[in-house]
């Protein structure tokens, strides 16, 4: 740091200034009396020929005296200027440390743990990923984030069977619970014995919270099975999330991959059209497990018969098939159904999923009853079979949904180039097998609507210049209070479509309905009559967001729906 | 639940450093803990409530935010078996307003930790993990001036947990 010299007689001048100031009461009434009060006695005398000189010789020294206190002064500021500067950085970085040691271990516990969980949220679950690129990194900063990160079990649960023995034993001695990843197609080395390393590790499984399992091969699926069968003796008593994914491999489109060799008895069973692409082994494998505390199932290209979770909240079941020749055994879809009748929430996404005439159940046959199903979520897309869905919608009773929420994408969705062209009309046969309800059904139950408890409906809709069969869904959901709809491209529900009236609406959301006119918006709410007379007083809020070809009428909407209106 | 008369009510807040603060009681019963208080001292409106751990500028930014959420519902208790993801999305208007230096940042974690402000705290350390995100551990530590304090062994050790973590 630099230091300060100041000439002696000017520091005098200022602190005798300095003195002046405080009798003064900290103000200059009179600054150039304050600075050199010898002034009056040089100048305001009369200048005459012999106090001429000796006037100019004071003069000199008063200027030369306010020179040097100048530059003194000048001196000192630019000491005080350098020493703030410095002073002012250092604090900083003193206050930015005692920002986070100010922090007590329990936020910052929450720092982590909120940090963990958008990882999480945006990698997915079972990728390994959060304890490796993100914990990791946290339990490097310092010893005391080390020590916290270390003590939070959630940041170090995921486990895969693609990490080294030795951090699966570091991740295993952090967390009590893990949530185990199984993966099949690991870039180098065996899948099955880095499987078995891991299961030899993470043992024993009635301990684990969460199971997931990723494979492409029909062997692999067998493979996993049997394995986790025979480590866990079935008893999976605290696993809370199991996922099960079983995705297509383009390049080997048959169902199966596996060598077959007739004499292996976990074999027998397999039939390339079983239509549930699992074998009866691997079923019979499977309803060994016991899960009585899993709350969320997702199963992808397969059809269990029979699943242990007798608390089970959410299923996501998706069905998909990349080529022409897979079907999909409705019979099978329904037992596995009527094995979770305890799930809350729903979830079928079928993606070119296709059945046959043999594979549909008898019409008019039983209908399952979910006591506390709510949510129903269904995503089609590509050129999935609309005969699915009719046999889909209609195996179950859904007089206690809720929320219903349907996503289409049609076109968007094609995978490959040489996928075969879609039809036209392929999201109106979408809907109208989701909303119609057939008259067999009708008949047998005296029902006249298919949702009659739907308060809330998501429609989104990705494809071009469909007409959507408004009329057939409002006749489906006839209490109906949250609407949302996003169908960009399509066209609102014109004069040849009679609504029938939503008495319960309150909420109604258009987003990106960019071919929405404004009489197809008004066409959702019931006219009185007169031109401009429409029944909105229930209606709590009107949001339009995205509807390009609305802009214009902005000012019309805003007469109509007033403070209800909220335009994005 | 709230009555009429809560909502017109007005409150007093005293801080650490003795300056007063008249708010409304709808604004102040954001903070959990000054409506227990308020519960406790009954209808004893003159009484002013004393915050020994919060400073009248860090309480002016609280309180900022308490009237921007005056209206908002009462957060839903955390469950302990909740298995919602949370991301570190904050909304724009509560972006804007935690938008202060290092500092004031702690600080108003620290005064909604204390307060009970859940919503708040959330929004806090929110922020700072979003500060964190997609960083290496140099960059934690020059960017929050936290001093690498592990010893020669403990380096060891991470150095071989970094060989181990990584991908078969």
């Amino acid at each position: 740091m630099q230091g300060l010299s100041v000439d002696e007689k000017a520091l005098l001048q200022i602190l005798t200034v300095l003195k002046n100031l405080g009798e003064d009461g900290h103000d200059f009434h009179d600054a150039r009396r304050t600075w050199c009060p010898d002034w009056n006695e040089c100048y305001e005398e009369e200048v005459t020929e012999s106090n001429l000189e000796l006037k100019a010789q004071s003069a000199k020294q008063i200027l030369l005296r306010l020179k040097s206190a100048r530059k003194a002064l000048e001196t000192m500021s630019s000491s005080l200027e350098n020493v703030f500067e410095i002073v002012t950085e250092r604090s900083t970085e003193s206050i930015r440390s005692a920002g986070f040691s100010s922090l007590p271990d329990d936020l910052l516990a929450r720092v982590f743990e909120l940090h963990h969980e958008d990882v999480m949220a945006n990698t997915g679950s079972g990728t390994g990923m959060a304890s490796v690129s993100t914990s990791n990194v946290l339990a490097q900063v310092c010893r005391r984030f080390r020590r916290i990160a270390l003590h939070i079990p959630k940041l170090w649960e995921d486990i895969c069977n693609y990490h080294r023995n030795d951090w699966i034993l570091n991740l295993k001695g952090r967390c009590e619970h893990p949530v185990v990843f199984i993966a099949y197609d690991i870039a180098s080395g065996s899948a099955e014995e880095s499987i078995a390393n891991l299961l030899q590790i993470v043992h024993p499984a009635n301990q684990w919270r969460a199971l997931e399992a990723r494979f492409t091969d029909r062997s692999h699926g067998h493979d996993f099975f049997e394995r986790i069968t025979t480590m866990s003796k079935g008893d999976l008593r605290i696993l809370e999330i199991l996922n099960i994914f079983h995705d297509w491999d383009r390049c080997t489109t048959q169902i199966d991959t596996v060598k077959y060799d007739d004499t292996e008895a976990h074999y027998r069973g397999i039939d390339d059209n079983c239509g549930t692409n699992f074998s009866e082994v691997d079923s019979a494998l499977f309803s060994q497990w016991n899960l009585p505390k899993l709350k969320c199932l997702r199963i992808e290209n397969f059809i269990p018969s029979r699943v242990n979770c007798s608390n089970l909240v959410e299923c996501n079941l998706e069905l998909s098939f990349q080529g022409d020749d897979f079907n999909w055994d409705l019979r099978a879809l329904k037992i596995f159904l009527q094995s979770i009748v305890s799930v809350e929430k729903l979830k079928f996404s079928l993606w070119n999923a296709r059945t046959r005439t043999e594979y549909m159940l008898p019409e008019g046959s039983k209908q399952i009853r979910f006591e506390c199903l709510k949510f129903l979520t269904i995503e089609v897309g590509g050129n999935t079979d609309e005969n699915l869905l009719w046999g889909l919608t209609d195996m179950m009773d859904l007089t206690t949904v809720t929320d219903l929420d349907i996503l289409m994408v049609i076109r968007t969705k094609k995978w490959y180039d040489d996928d075969p062209p879609l039809e036209y009309s392929k999201p109106a046969k979408f809907l109208n097998a989701i909303f119609a309800f057939p008259s067999n059904r009708r008949e047998e139950t005296g029902r006249v609507f298919k949702f009659p408890n739907v308060e809330t409906l998501r429609l989104d809709l990705k494809e071009e210049g469909q007409d959507v069969p408004f009329d057939k869904i409002f006749e489906a959901v006839p209490r109906t209070r949250d609407l949302s709809l996003e169908l960009p491209h399509c066209g609102g529900p014109d004069v040849s479509q009679n609504l029938p009236p939503c008495k319960n609406l309150r909420n109604v959301c258009f987003t990106n309905c960019t071919s929405f006119s404004k009489a197809e918006v008004m066409r959702f709410f019931k006219n009185r009559g007169e031109e401009g007379d429409w029944e909105i007083s229930s209606i709590q809020r009107i949001e339009i967001e995205g509807c390009n070809a609305l802009k214009d009428h902005k000012d019309d909407f805003k007469k109509i729906f007033g403070d209800k209106l909220v335009w994005e | 639940m709230s009555t009429t008369e809560d909502k017109t009510r007005k409150v007093k807040l005293v801080t650490s450093d003795n300056e007063e603060f008249e708010v409304d009681w709808e604004v102040a019963t954001r903070s959990v803990l000054i409506k227990h208080m308020l519960e406790d001292i009954g209808e004893s409106e003159e009484q002013a409530i004393p915050l020994p751990n919060v400073t009248a500028n860090v309480l002016k930014k609280v309180l900022e935010w308490c009237e921007h959420h005056r209206k908002d519902p009462e957060p839903a208790p955390e469950s302990s078996d909740d298995n919602r993801k949370r991301t570190l999305e904050i909304g724009d208007w509560d972006a804007k307003f935690i938008q202060v230096d290092q500092e004031m940042l702690f600080e108003i974690i620290l005064a909604a930790n204390y307060l009970d402000i859940k919503a708040l705290l959330d929004v806090g350390c929110k922020t700072v993990a979003n500060m964190i995100k997609g960083k290496q551990p140099e960059e934690i530590r020059k960017m929050f001036n936290i001093v690498n304090d592990f010893t020669p062994e403990e380096e060891a050790q991470i150095k071989k947990e970094n060989e181990w973590a990584e991908d078969r």
